[in-house]
């Protein structure tokens, strides 16, 4: 019974963990008829210059990777007649921020027993008394943690929010938001994008 | 003497440890990120409940195509970190690389 129970808890657990981050769909919309996937201009992260045009080339190099015919900003996901928009829009678009890693040293203590050992003589017998005298010092060390010098490194962070509309009635069908981090900027979008492109490619499939 | 040549010792040991995060932060900056993967795992000893160094651990794997074990160091970011958006950082990376072609 208490497997049962703890099975069906990391189940929940593990459901809650899966769905998370996952997108809002208009369930009555039937992506099986989408032909074409129109992408939107994508204009550049505040202060960031020209990151429009990088997140855009990694969007239509990711459809690329999964197998869609890419034509400038168009996508051929089939051969139905029905047109979506692709807008994104960029969140996030941080370069070389720094993080500080604390150093840590781990002092995990002691503890030494020194144990004595004395016999008396026996002085008429000339023999060794059986009754030993013992003493045992006990010292213990707590340890402790040292914190040494910090250290530092640069991340990057892209965050996108993407949105499919019907071209015909205007009418949203799709929308997710995402982030990722990375030590560089170029495999970091390449990755933010390559999730929400196995997104698009499980609804269209 | 004992304890001058221990204390010695300690600190020569410790500065060395320190030394490799140092030198593997300097690899990260050149991009030479198989250079710093040798240097975190000289590391390592020391930092084996620290999330910070797997979260670093896991974005070197990641660079380098590794995602199997860039997975693993993520999951011991998890573990280690108390902090929730590192944790959620951790989470979505653990996602993103279990859902990979």
């Amino acid at each position: 019974m208490r497997t049962k129970l703890l099975f069906f808890y990391s189940l929940i657990l593990t459901s809650c963990w899966v769905t998370s981050n996952s997108p809002a769909i208009n369930i009555n919309y039937n992506f099986k008829n989408v032909g074409k996937l129109i992408i939107d201009e994508i204009e550049d992260f505040s202060k960031s210059p020209r990151s429009g045009e990088m997140v855009f080339a990694n969007l239509t190099h990711n459809f690329l990777k999964f197998g869609y015919d890419v034509n400038k900003s168009i996508v051929f996901i089939g051969k139905k007649k029905d047109e979506l928009k692709l807008s994104c829009v960029i969140t996030e678009f941080t370069d070389s921020k720094m993080v500080i890693i604390p150093y840590r040293h781990e002092d995990r203590g002691y503890t030494k027993t020194i144990v004595k050992h004395s016999s008396i003589k026996d002085d008429e017998s000339g023999k060794f008394e059986q009754n030993q005298s013992q003493t045992s010092t006990v010292t213990t060390h707590s340890g402790g943690i040292k914190e040494g010098n910090k250290v530092e490194y640069s991340q990057c962070r892209v965050g996108v929010l993407l949105k499919l509309t019907d071209v015909n009635t205007g009418s949203l069908v799709w929308s997710n938001s995402y982030w990722y981090s990375g030590l560089e900027m170029q495999k970091t979008i390449e990755f933010c994008l390559k999730n929400l492109v196995y997104q698009l490619d499980r609804i269209f499939k | 003497m004992k304890k001058i040549i221990i204390t010695l010792l300690v600190s020569f040991l410790f500065g060395i440890n320190n030394d490799w995060l140092t030198k593997a932060t300097d690899a990260i900056k050149i991009e030479k990120y198989k250079e710093a993967l040798i240097y975190i795992k000289k590391a390592q000893n020391n930092n084996q409940k620290n999330p910070d160094f797997f979260r670093l651990k896991a974005l070197i794997y990641e660079m380098l195509d590794e995602p199997n074990q860039a997975k693993r160091a993520w999951k011991k970011c998890f573990k280690y970190s108390k902090d929730k958006n590192m944790k959620r950082e951790a989470k979505i990376h653990i996602q993103n690389l279990s859902k990979r072609k």
